[in-house]
């Protein structure tokens, strides 16, 4: 059964989200202000909503 | 480049890139230092004292960073353990080549001092320096007669909550969510997609 599903679209939620969180992140003095902290929290963002995109359930309308 | 821009270029590092940039530096000085030492004193916009680090010696750590006010000051000094000449110099923030270049100190220096008026940095500099935010610095001397390295850490002063890369990061956070929130609800089974004219991946 095939479902319609968004892997570029969850790619770039989880870009923006991951630029959001590094920001708030850095700001509060969390994690040290650095490129590969930035790297880190917006790759494995990206990653994880490609992921979520892919084992989002389907949901079924009309 | 003139005489005394070569004098003062020197003095980064151990004067070197504290010259062009004496914010990075001086803190770099304080957290450690390779072939070179020295001290610098942060102050606010009043005169009041935000911090002091020396190199070898205490401050300007990750646990314990060098406060900056964008309005204040940054009074620093260092000298190097030799007279280094034509020499190349960089200055690394947040991991990335900052700045770079070079000097040949036909005068013989191996000390320098200054006192660095941040509001004359770039906007961006100021931007960067609100919050809590802990930004690791470093510089580099190679030359004849000797190298330098060194390394700390730098903060911003005022409340996290004031600025800038706050608002920024929060309002990016949302737009993220709200773009999730649409990969879940476009996610769908192929007969409610089918009856859309859409399908697979997208």
């Amino acid at each position: 059964m095939k479902t319609r599903r968004r892997p570029v679209m969850g790619f770039f939620a989880g870009l923006i989200l991951g630029i959001g969180i590094a920001l708030l992140l850095f700001v509060f003095g969390i994690v040290p202000m650095t490129v590969m902290w930035l790297a880190i929290l917006t790759l494995g963002c990206a990653v994880l909503g490609i992921v979520l995109a892919y084992v989002a359930p389907a949901r079924r309308s009309g | 480049m003139n005489r005394r821009m070569r004098i003062r270029a020197f003095g980064a590092m151990a004067g070197v890139a504290a010259l062009a940039l004496a914010l990075p530096i001086s803190a770099a000085w304080a957290a450690d230092a390779t072939g070179c030492s020295g001290s610098v004193v942060s102050t606010d916009g009043a005169g009041n004292v935000l911090g002091k680090a020396t190199a070898p010696g205490a401050g300007a750590t990750q646990d314990d960073p060098l406060p900056i006010d964008s309005a204040g000051m940054v009074a620093w000094k260092g000298s190097t353990d030799a007279v280094i000449t034509d020499a190349s110099w960089s200055v690394t923030v947040m991991g990335v080549p900052f700045l770079s270049g070079t000097f040949d100190n036909t005068e013989g220096l191996d000390t320098s001092e200054g006192v660095q008026n941040l509001a004359e940095l770039p906007s961006g500099v100021t931007w960067a320096l609100k919050g809590s935010q802990v930004i690791p610095v470093s510089g580099s001397i190679t030359g004849t007669g000797g190298s330098c390295t060194a390394e700390g850490y730098i903060t911003g002063t005022g409340s996290p909550t004031s600025s800038p890369m706050f608002y920024a990061g929060a309002g990016a956070a949302v737009v993220g969510l709200a773009l999730a929130a649409g990969v879940l609800a476009g996610t769908k089974a192929a007969g409610a997609a089918a009856a859309t004219g859409a399908g697979g991946v997208v």
